[in-house]
């Protein structure tokens, strides 16, 4: 197999899988989070995979982006490119698995929110809102879309919250148009909310959710009005998860973090409207190899990831125009 | 009677999910349309093919509303699922708020994350 990863976090998740089920891995991972978070690489190779920072010299995309600069900060999207490239030039012998955005990672990651529709029938309650933070969307459909079954078809009224970070608002400043998986313009084209495939986020430390698009389904879904958005800044995330640590002992993920912030939010504003609101959100992973991020927001003057104007004027125009008659 | 300040709710190995739930079933939306990317005409099986494994191109076009999971896959599922769900009974006397707060904690699996 091979792979894309961008914090680690899905890296290290299908080198486990690999291990266990006897498959070779290979894994791009952005050169940003490969210089920043070493700890997660080791943890790949611990489970036997091979990783290699991307962009790397080993694919056409690769090169083109070291070409342009060497120490390229890399981006969910060329790591994409990198990986496809590899499947697509093996004669068939490797295969290329997406950690994100595709109908069968939604559909994996749903094990989430089965078994919290069983545990919170447990507690005797039932979700007012469910929060999940979104870079492809996984984590948050995987806790959202069973309870959003009941919804449609068992009457519940839970409201939905995808949580962004502002370095890479595709749901709240994007476009809804079809566009290119990847950088390279080499996987297949979806429909999504996008900030453009040649979009380069800021390097912030949530890197799991630096994606320039969205899963179709969650953008298909928000675009309904069944689902809602929100981008959170990255020294508010950090607010968020340093607070939660404290009262609860868990030190998240900076990506989880995002969810925490908006879960905070929701309780204040519950606080506000004097409700008794039920707030479900997923904790999406542990923040253990993030601590050069804590470090840094507790030390040395964390800034937040932005996006100007510019940076999205005449994106509908440069998305590629596909053949639909439909 | 009902504890109120239990604060992790745990489910049995036997609770472990036997079917991945597929949102494209129920969803009000239809599945929008994959398109080629070099030829940028809809995109065939074949070309999917070269890419990915097959069985999850099967589950990626599945209208199915339940896919079993394979027995193997629940198998390593065992090793960490079902994770916990926690109640944060501490941060809501914290932000002094009546909402109740409740986390699905992922970090529990081997890998760190969901």
């Amino acid at each position: 197999m091979t792979t894309e990863t961008g914090a680690g976090q899905w890296g290290s998740a299908l080198a486990m899988a690999c291990q266990m089920f006897g498959i070779d891995l290979e894994v791009f991972m952005v050169n940003a989070s490969f210089l920043g978070k070493p700890y997660r690489r080791v943890i790949m190779e611990t489970y036997g995979a091979q990783v290699f920072a991307s962009p790397s010299p080993r694919t056409k995309t690769g090169r083109s982006y070291l070409e342009k600069r060497l120490d390229h900060p890399g981006s969910l999207g060329i790591a994409i490119s990198e990986a496809v490239e590899v499947a697509a030039e093996s004669d068939g012998k490797k295969k290329y698995g997406l950690g994100s955005v595709l109908n069968h990672v939604m559909l994996h990651q749903t094990v989430i929110g089965e078994e919290a529709l069983k545990q919170m029938d447990l507690a005797g309650e039932y979700p007012d809102v469910v929060i999940g933070c979104v870079g492809g969307g996984s984590n948050f459909s995987g806790l959202a879309f069973p309870f959003l079954r009941e919804n449609l078809k068992n009457g519940q009224r839970t409201r939905f919250l995808a949580v962004e970070p502002t370095a890479t608002p595709s749901l709240t400043r994007g476009t809804y148009g079809f566009d290119y998986g990847d950088s390279a313009g080499i996987v297949p084209i979806l429909k999504m909310y996008t900030l453009g495939s040649d979009f380069l986020p800021d390097p912030i430390h949530a890197g799991g959710l630096r994606y320039h698009g969205m899963s179709p389904i969650v953008s298909a879904l928000y675009n309904a009005g069944l689902i809602e958005a929100v981008a959170v800044e990255q020294r508010a995330v950090f607010e968020a998860g340093i607070q939660f640590a404290r009262a609860e002992g868990i030190l998240p993920a900076p990506e989880s973090a995002h969810a925490i912030r908006a879960a905070i939010d929701e309780a204040l504003d519950a606080r506000e409207n004097g409700e008794k609101r039920v707030i479900l959100f997923n904790l999406s992973g542990h923040g253990f190899l993030d601590l050069s991020a804590y470090d840094q927001y507790l030390h040395n003057g964390m800034i937040n990831g932005k996006v100007s104007d510019s940076q999205l004027d005449g994106l509908s125009e440069r998305l590629p125009k596909v053949h639909f008659s439909g | 009677m009902k504890d109120q300040d239990q604060t992790r709710f745990l489910l049995h190995e036997s609770d472990i999910p036997r079917f991945w739930y597929n949102m494209n079933a129920d969803s009000p939306v239809a599945p929008t349309p994959v398109f080629n990317p070099i030829t940028k005409e809809l995109i065939t099986k074949d070309a999917l093919e070269v890419l990915f494994p097959v069985p999850l191109i099967e589950q990626e076009v599945t209208t199915e509303r339940f896919v079993p999971i394979p027995e193997e896959v629940r198998e390593i599922y065992r090793l960490y699922r079902p994770t916990s769900l926690i109640r944060a009974h501490r941060l809501e006397k914290e932000l002094n708020t009546p909402a109740h707060i409740y986390f699905k904690f992922e970090g529990e699996s081997p890998a760190g994350s969901h």
